[in-house]
């Protein structure tokens, strides 16, 4: 009990009181099995990406012209592609762009949509109606011309498509997160916080946010995804990435192509998208229980 | 020949930590024409007993593990869900706690009345409907031809809850079950509501089984009362026969709990305060505030406004307990907030310490903060899910650098000590605790600032007779021991009549009579209060 309440004490003295909810929360989650492991998976996944162009058997762009597409073999593990460069190389540098673009733009849609959400939700009124309109205006630009506009403005770079994405994401976020806020300040308990003398950022940092994670954690599991499938589509359309890079997405659909005579290419890159999109679904699944105090017992 | 006899009845919800007996071995048998009370604190099975028999529980996780209960010769408990819904609605009626949730909020109370009658008699609509607004009359809705109309939330209450029995009665039942039916109204209401039911079942020579907390309302009513506790029957017998003679010891305290006026042993009435030589804690002027609507596309405009506090003024001294009393709806609640400025009122003062909170900088706001605190009515909402108990006392104390490091540990625990908490509670969440502890957790909350004045917006209402009695001890406990007045908001006047000095009575924003405790409810002097009192059950 003594070296609990020690432990506690120096907990709290390093962070802000709030954070015991996220070490609770840490306890929970190992616990299940399916998230850690799922855990597990994902940071592999990102370490490879990470050491790729040192662990890679074989250069991403060069071709072996003679070799064509061929199945597994001993040098190849899994196979080639049509233009002779090896699969399992591209998929790992593939993974590098996926993952990347997985991260940084629903990152990026996390943050605005939850900032922009819970600000209109919880002022409400005039500011409410005047954030609000703005996202209904933003979801009636094409998304594709919306990017077009802005690698036209600001050249083509890939940290650039990445923020672009995201900023097209965002909308739904702010949206989901509002309306989840409409319910919670109408909680005495906020009630309560107001009367203690917080002020509105730390209502909205403290009491607020920490309430919606849920629905907020599961539409991110849905946008990781979607995202990744989108920048092979903005790739097709010459806005992503360009050949020879590879990402995911770009393997998959270079697969469609020739899916008939040579499925090893849409079955490798697919499989490792699924596999990764599956785990995120675990994690996302156990982060949602994890952080509901309500929904274990321990 | 009894019209139900239930034998044996045990129903069990199987959950992730094993099986859970809610009602165990239960029996007990209802005649025509007979009013049967059902009496327990929550959870202890009153509801769910009942809804076994009528197949309303979820299957899984609930099971029903054996017994049987005889209506008419068939065994309930034997009968498919197709076979139930031909009695529910028909050969037995039910009427619920809250006819907010219970009635379809998009659907015509005249449609919703006629309804068992459409599915049960295949009546044609205009046939229905005169039938319903016929039972709508009964139940003493007026104008009903024109009201029948209406939509749910158009209705009052009261007059929801008249629309679900007239629902529950249309299709002629010869057993009706009223789990909790006055549960959600005003104690005028309450008595309405109470009435049109013996009314009516005297009338139709009904069979009824009446489910509530409240000793009080199944006293009035039932010939025969069945006590429960944790699942099973802890005593059953006439109901004057209990009343006079209770042989359980639970019984015996559920009657020592029932709100009779007298007052709690520790005398309440703080005297330094109720002669007037402590000096004036807080002073209220005038305050008026009104709720305006808006609508319209475009351009707002002004659609419907209701006054909620109509220049009202009262004053606190340091240490006194004031009651301010009155019917949901006339405005006490909002007068409350006004004090803490949790609204702002359209004109008026609310002088704290001779500093108008009402005109104060945000900076000055929160340096007044800890004065002045407030407890809610409902502890499940008040209380922030994904916050530890420890959070949720340490967060004022950190807020107002009252406490941190060292000290912060020892101040959390002092307080849980103060208001009656394990110690080792300390890391769990509020949805571990039960309602009474959870408000305790925020009575602890209120106090940790150490403030002069609490504003307690109906404390006890969500709570139990018996643990309301701890919560109010409580309450009085702090106050005399901290010299802490409190504006005690509540719409039981027993419960203020335990706890005030002075009493302040509402209705429709307006005062209407204030006094100390024993002047108001000695000689009343306006009708209302009048009214108030005399509809409250002895």
């Amino acid at each position: 009990m003594l070296l609990k309440s020690e432990k506690r004490r120096a907990l709290l003295q390093s962070a802000e009181p709030g954070s015991s909810l996220g070490r609770d929360a840490f306890i929970r989650l190992r616990k299940n099995k399916a998230a850690m492991a799922s855990l597990f998976f994902l940071l592999f996944v990102a370490l490879i990406a990470c050491v790729t162009p040192w662990l890679a058997p074989y250069s991403y762009e060069g071709q072996n012209l003679d070799l064509g597409a061929v199945g597994p073999t001993g040098e190849h593990w899994l196979g080639t592609d049509t233009l002779g460069r090896d699969l399992l190389t591209r998929i790992m540098y593939g993974s590098r762009i996926s993952l990347s673009v997985g991260l940084i733009a629903t990152a990026v849609a996390l943050g605005i949509g939850v900032l922009w959400g819970t600000c209109a939700g919880y002022f409400g009124g005039r500011i409410d109606a005047l954030m609000m309109r703005t996202v209904d205006l933003l979801y009636a630009l094409p998304f594709s011309i919306l990017i077009i506009l802005l690698t036209v403005v600001f050249g083509r770079s890939m940290l650039l498509l990445f923020l672009a994405i995201g900023a097209a994401e965002w909308l739904t976020m702010a949206r989901i997160v509002r309306g989840q806020v409409l319910s919670i300040k109408r909680k005495d308990f906020i009630e309560a916080a107001v009367g203690m003398g917080l002020s509105p950022w730390q209502i909205m940092v403290r009491h607020i946010i920490p309430n919606v994670l849920g629905p907020v954690i599961v539409y991110t599991t849905l946008t990781i995804p979607s995202v990744i499938l989108l920048e092979s589509f903005l790739s097709f359309l010459g806005l992503g990435i360009q050949p020879p890079a590879s990402s995911w997405g770009s393997l998959i659909s270079g697969g469609v192509e020739v899916m008939e005579e040579y499925p090893g290419l849409i079955i490798y890159p697919g499989l490792m998208l699924s596999l990764t999109l599956f785990a995120l679904n675990f994690l996302g699944d156990g982060l949602r229980d994890a952080l509901d105090p309500r929904s274990s017992k321990d | 020949m009894p019209l139900l006899t239930v034998n044996n009845l045990t129903t069990a919800f199987h959950t992730r930590d094993g099986v859970v007996t809610a009602v165990n071995n239960l029996s007990f048998s209802v005649r025509a024409g007979e009013v049967l009370g059902i009496v327990g604190e929550s959870g202890s099975g009153k509801s769910v007993c009942c809804y076994s028999l009528l197949g309303l529980l979820p299957s899984p996780p609930a099971k029903i593990m054996g017994g049987t209960a005889l209506f008419n010769g068939q065994d309930l408990l034997a009968l498919s869900q197709a076979e139930l819904r031909q009695l529910r609605g028909s050969k037995i009626g039910m009427v619920f706690q809250d006819p907010m949730t219970s009635l379809n909020p998009s659907m015509r109370i005249i449609d919703q009345v006629a309804e068992p009658l459409r599915i049960h008699f295949k009546l044609d609509k205009n046939t229905a409907r005169e039938r319903a607004i016929l039972a709508l009359e009964e139940v003493g809705v007026v104008d009903a031809r024109q009201r029948a109309y209406a939509y749910p939330h158009e209705f009052s209450g009261g007059m929801r809850q008249r629309a679900m029995i007239a629902m529950a009665l249309i299709a002629e039942p010869v057993l009706l079950i009223a789990d909790e039916p006055t549960t959600a109204l005003d104690v005028t209401l309450q008595a309405q509501i109470l009435d049109l039911i013996s009314a009516l079942q005297k009338k139709r020579n009904l069979a009824v089984i009446l489910i509530s907390h409240d000793l009080a309302v199944v006293a009035k009513m039932a010939n025969a009362i069945v006590v429960m506790k944790d699942g099973e029957l802890v005593e059953t017998g006439p109901t004057a026969e209990i009343l006079a003679r209770p042989q359980n010891a639970y019984t015996q305290a559920l009657i020592a709990a029932m709100p009779r006026g007298a007052k709690l042993s520790a005398t309440p009435v703080n005297h330094s305060a109720a002669e007037g030589d402590s000096p004036l804690l807080l002073e209220v002027k005038n305050i008026y505030t009104r709720f305006i609507r808006y609508g319209g596309w475009l351009v707002r405009r002004k659609t419907s406004e209701l006054v909620a506090v109509n220049n009202l003024s009262f004053s606190v001294s340091a240490g006194e307990v004031v009651g301010i009393v009155g019917e949901s709806g006339s405005g006490k609640s909002t007068l409350g907030r006004s004090i803490l400025r949790l609204i702002q009122p359209d004109s008026g003062q609310v002088l704290f310490a001779g500093q108008d909170v009402l005109r104060m900088t945000p900076r000055e706001l929160k340096n007044l903060r800890p004065q002045i605190q407030m407890i809610f009515q409902d502890p499940y909402a008040s209380l922030d899910p994904r916050q530890t108990v420890f959070d949720i006392l340490a967060e004022p104390l950190l807020l107002h650098g009252l406490a941190e490091g060292e000290t912060l540990g020892q101040e959390v625990q002092t307080l849980m000590d103060e208001v009656g908490l394990a110690r080792s509670a300390v890391r769990k969440y509020p949805h571990e605790f039960s309602g009474g502890q959870r408000q305790r957790i925020a009575i602890g909350r209120a106090l940790a600032l150490k403030p002069k004045l609490i504003v307690a917006d109906e404390p006890v209402s969500a709570l139990d007779v018996t643990i309301q009695k701890q919560i109010l001890q409580l309450l009085q406990h702090l106050s005399e021991k901290y010299q802490l007045a409190i504006v005690f908001i509540s719409h039981d006047l027993s419960v203020v009549r335990k706890m005030c000095d002075r009493v302040i009575v509402m209705h429709k924003g307006e005062k209407v009579e204030e006094g100390s405790t024993e002047e108001i409810f000695a000689a009343p002097k306006h009708p209302y209060t009048i009214a108030l009192l005399s509809a409250a059950l002895q």
